[in-house]
């Protein structure tokens, strides 16, 4: 099964659309820096916001996704989630799981890559909230449960030196 | 002295010309900064687009002709006027909707441009 | 001669973004993402919704200085791309300002902000309009383009600072109107920083 991507360019506002859902390019500086700026403010939850944020935004454009080309399997779904992840340039994700939570293996990672590239090595702890997020909503969205369902711990971190980076993913 | 007015003011007050439609600032690069009135049948895009086009091929032609930079650039068509005059870094564009009042647009428009000038 | 945006507007959404077997979008000297716009303005709403007010300066400031570094590090990028060379630099006869026109052609391509140039004083100060941006989707009442303003000052940076890599920060960005306040179009200052 091959996603299929609908990207649009609108001439009035010169905006960008992928399937229909308002999308922006940005660059691995611009995420490494926010990533960075949800750790720093830790003390008002700035990592959960981060991943609540991708959680919240991603789950519509992935039902949206079931619903226009018939997915009905949660096999199908999980696949589709995986996909939409290299589409959008997030990296190369391997996922299993049933209901009860799965895993999400990543064996190229935007996030993680991109903080290499901008500070290099290990700061002693994973920063892939972004991912954490993708995969709750993967999962919720998999399963048609409802948001904060799903809860990711990143447990291998390619940041850390890990050769790939990997998350555990338990239904609440 | 008198506050310095924005620019949103100073075209409302050249839209009060009697036969102006619209007026519109356009960046030398096509770039629509602002615009006032009803813009006839034309969309301000294209507008802006269309003026950058026109400029670049003015600008040629006062380098092959050695001659100094156009100070208005008027088009007259059966349906449509248009008036490019240079403020500042951009261009105040007037359309009308023909040029009957092309000589009181002409007229009333230069008293506007010392002020406008230096905010692009 | 000058650049004309509606040209490179044109040329550059042509551009097919598309991520390799790896999943990943190599493109300017930087790794691209291509995002719901939902999940920055969300990400960009809570966090400052979380924060006390007597921090929210030093945040706001945080989230523009996210922009700048990534407008300086791509911006140069962009301006040396193969395609930047090849579609505005054809264009370029007014050194550092048309370099900056094609900039926010290209920052309107992206979809980052339907903005341009409405003045230049070389060195000193710019002043940029946005007739469109994502940043002011949420309408939260207060102004919000922390991208816009950090993404500006950088390419101000990049046009009159020090030669890149040394030259971010000589300029800042401050957001003068905002659609999301009410405003018909976003206008943005970029000044020399003290």
């Amino acid at each position: 099964m091959a996603l299929e991507v609908d990207l649009t360019f609108d001439q009035k506002t010169y905006r960008h659309y992928m399937n229909g859902f308002l999308a922006v390019l940005h660059c691995h500086h611009y995420m490494s820096l926010l990533t960075k700026l949800a750790e720093d403010y830790e003390d008002v939850g700035g990592p959960d916001i981060l991943c609540e944020s991708v959680e919240d935004s991603i789950r519509p454009m992935l039902d949206d996704y079931f619903q226009k080309h018939n997915v009905g399997t949660p096999e199908e779904k999980l696949k589709v989630g995986q996909e939409y992840y290299s589409v959008m340039g997030m990296g190369q994700m391997e996922v299993m799981g049933d209901e009860q939570g799965g895993e999400v293996v990543l064996q190229r990672s935007h996030v993680d890559q991109g903080w290499q590239k901008k500070w290099g090595g290990n700061i002693g702890k994973p920063i892939n909230h972004w991912t954490r997020g993708y995969a709750a909503a993967m999962f919720a969205a998999a399963f048609n449960r409802p948001p904060r369902s799903y809860q990711a711990e990143e447990i291998a971190s390619i940041i850390k030196g890990d050769d790939t980076s990997k998350f555990t993913i338990t239904a609440c | 002295m008198l506050d310095q007015r924005n620019s949103t003011e100073i075209l409302q007050d050249i839209l009060d010309i009697p036969g102006a439609n619209a007026v519109v600032v356009v960046g030398r690069d096509g770039f629509v900064i602002e615009a006032v009135g009803a813009m006839l049948k034309f969309d301000l895009d294209t507008v802006g687009a269309s003026v950058a086009l026109v400029l670049n091929g003015t600008e040629r032609m006062e380098q092959e002709l050695n001659i100094a930079a156009f100070q208005t650039l008027t088009l007259e068509a059966n349906d449509a006027m248009i008036m490019c005059t240079p403020v500042g870094d951009a261009l105040l564009v007037i359309l009308a909707p023909d040029s009957k009042t092309l000589g009181m647009i002409r007229l009333q428009v230069k008293k506007y441009i010392p002020e406008l000038a230096p905010l692009f | 001669m000058t650049v004309q945006r509606d040209v490179v507007v044109k040329q550059l959404a042509d551009i097919q973004i598309e991520s390799t077997d790896e999943g990943l979008i190599p493109a300017y000297g930087v790794l691209v993402n291509m995002l719901p716009v939902a999940f920055w303005n969300t990400f960009t709403e809570r966090i400052l919704k979380a924060i006390p007010d007597e921090r929210r300066a030093e945040l706001e400031e945080a989230l523009v200085n996210c922009a700048h570094e990534c407008g300086y590090h791509t911006g140069f990028g962009i301006i040396n791309s193969d395609e930047f060379k090849s579609v505005v630099e054809p264009m370029v006869t007014e050194g550092a300002k048309d370099i900056l026109r094609g900039a926010y052609a290209v920052f309107t391509a992206w979809g980052w902000a339907k903005s341009g140039i409405v003045q230049i004083k070389e060195g000193e100060r710019m002043v940029i309009r946005a007739v469109d941006y994502y940043e002011s989707d949420g309408q939260p009442g207060y102004k919000t383009a922390f991208m816009i303003r950090g993404v500006s000052a950088a390419f101000f940076d990049l046009a009159y600072s020090d030669a890149f890599p040394d030259g971010i920060h000589k300029y800042k960005c401050e957001q003068a109107k905002g659609i999301e306040v009410g405003d018909p179009f976003g206008e943005f200052i970029v000044y020399q920083n003290e």
